[in-house]
């Protein structure tokens, strides 16, 4: 397990990799769906409030 | 039957459909990503001359393939929208550009972190990084032109154009840095070259790149669906989408 | 048009001190000069073109020249197309003298003097051409200056690579022939399809 994790050595390049790759795509998911969120709080708010769009 | 395509891409269609394909795409991104990390990770055998360094390439060249998959879809949505002007075509530009720019900023950053162990050096001008960084500013600039606007629409369609003009110059860019690196290189040009990659290696880069590119789809309709709502607030279908039910 | 005059000195001051301050900056060594004087050259041209651009579209658009442009009965396109030409002559010309002057001061061969000229001349070009895309892209945005520089880095660098390595071939003795052909057909590509996207563009924005 530990040998495993070790990559033959090259530890910290393989698992920044990995690791940046998982930040990135799980940023794209939450940012994406953070978006959606808050365009529909907006609209929500503008129909309550008279719609000046 | 062209009645059923301007049907299909009528926004309330679309932000229906769209809702549905999220999950459609995003279930198989989720487990194929999973499956393809863990062949590339654990499965697949080290390699030969790189040792488990190689392994970096089940990120690096999905997201690298993407990088330039998304460009060119840019590209073809974008020249759609300015021949045929479909306001759903223009939307996918702006929705796409965001996760383009993030699948090339990860092939750059992953292509050197393979570079730095495998050829002593973080950053080389070869053809292919540098034509990837400069894609990286392609992007930044549509990204930054379909912001700039406040009227939705004049950004949409201004990133179209930039999309369109960028991507014709994209193999032009490739072919000049090329041609510049063999007057400078001499022979050692391909230097970030892939190891050859037999059967048992291969499969998990080809799961990867499944699961990236269902990942896209899946997000990028998410995205239009936003967009969507932002363009069309005023409508009626808006309304009823978000809820809201106000006369 | 007075107006030509300030558009044309600006950028061409901004080369010459591009050009001037970069020695200033390195051991005046004749070698490390020579080698580094066609990047140099063509950086301060580059810039000094990115500094015109602002004033191609930009103040026909504040003063309301350009939606007469929009709606006069002859083509857009070929109107769009003069301005890159006249924009072309008129500051090209300067920059390419700029540019051979540069070069002989950078300690270049008298070959590569030539080239420097020749591949500035041809290469601006271009340069405008799709200088006006990208203003056409982004006139009437508040900052739009900063965007243009952004749209075009991508864009010019293949004119870039074929003009700074036409210089570089001939100081090493080779032909510099291939990268200018490469240069000159890169520009007059440009220059035929730029104006009718720039038409398009600007179209869009008049809608």
């Amino acid at each position: 397990m530990a040998e495993w994790l070790s990559m033959g050595g090259y530890a910290v390049y393989v698992w920044s990799s990995f690791g940046l790759t998982a930040v990135v795509l799980a940023g794209g998911v939450i940012a994406s769906v953070m978006g959606m969120r808050q365009q529909r709080t907006a609209l929500r708010r503008l129909r309550e409030f008279g719609d000046d769009a | 039957m062209w009645t059923w395509f301007h049907r299909l891409s009528s926004p309330p269609t679309f932000y229906r459909w769209g809702g549905a394909l999220q999950w459609v795409f995003g279930i198989p991104a989720v487990v194929l990503i999973a499956i393809g990390t863990y062949g590339g990770l654990v499965l697949a055998p080290a390699d030969y001359q790189q040792g488990d360094a190689f392994r970096i390439i089940y990120v690096h060249v999905p997201s690298a393939w993407m990088s330039l998959f998304v460009y060119t879809s840019m590209a073809v949505a974008g020249a759609i929208a300015l021949i045929w002007r479909m306001k759903l075509a223009e939307v996918y530009v702006g929705a796409a550009a965001g996760l383009g720019a993030a699948f090339t900023a990860l092939a750059l950053v992953t292509g050197m972190l393979w570079g730095e162990p495998m050829w002593g050096t973080y950053w080389v001008w070869d053809a292919r990084l540098t034509s990837e960084l400069l894609l990286l500013f392609l992007y930044l600039g549509v990204i930054a032109l379909d912001g700039a606007y406040v009227d939705a629409r004049r950004g949409a369609r201004a990133a179209s154009v930039l999309a369109v003009v960028g991507v014709i110059n994209v193999p032009i860019i490739h072919y000049s840095v090329e041609w510049w690196n063999s007057l400078h290189q001499g022979p050692t040009v391909t230097k970030f070259d892939s190891p050859s990659i037999t059967g048992d290696m291969l499969w998990p880069l080809l799961v990867m790149a499944l699961g990236f590119m269902c990942y896209f789809a899946s997000l990028v309709c998410l995205r239009m669906r936003t967009r969507l709502l932002d363009r069309e607030r005023s409508a009626r279908w808006v309304a009823d989408a978000i809820g809201a039910g106000h006369g | 048009m007075a107006r030509n005059r300030h558009q044309v000195v600006q950028p061409l001051v901004y080369f010459a001190m591009v050009v001037m301050i970069v020695p200033l900056g390195l051991d005046p060594e004749p070698e490390v000069l020579a080698r580094l004087g066609p990047a140099v050259i063509w950086t301060a041209v580059v810039l000094a073109v990115i500094l015109s651009l602002d004033r191609l579209l930009a103040s026909d658009a504040e003063d309301g020249s350009l939606e007469l442009l929009l709606t006069a009965p002859v083509s857009l396109g070929l109107m769009l197309a003069i301005k890159v030409l006249v924009h072309w002559l008129v500051l090209g010309v300067m920059l390419a003298l700029g540019g051979a002057i540069a070069a002989g001061v950078y300690g270049l061969s008298l070959d590569g003097v030539v080239v420097a000229g020749a591949s500035v001349l041809i290469g601006t070009l271009g340069l405008t051409a799709l200088g006006l895309v990208a203003a056409s892209l982004t006139v009437g945005l508040s900052r739009g200056g900063v965007l243009i520089a952004l749209i075009l880095l991508p864009l010019y660098v293949p004119l870039l690579v074929f003009a700074t390595g036409a210089i570089g071939a001939i100081e090493q003795g080779l032909p510099a022939r291939g990268p200018l052909y490469f240069c000159a057909a890169l520009s007059v590509a440009y220059a035929t399809v730029g104006p009718v996207l720039a038409a398009g563009a600007l179209r869009l924005s008049f809608d």
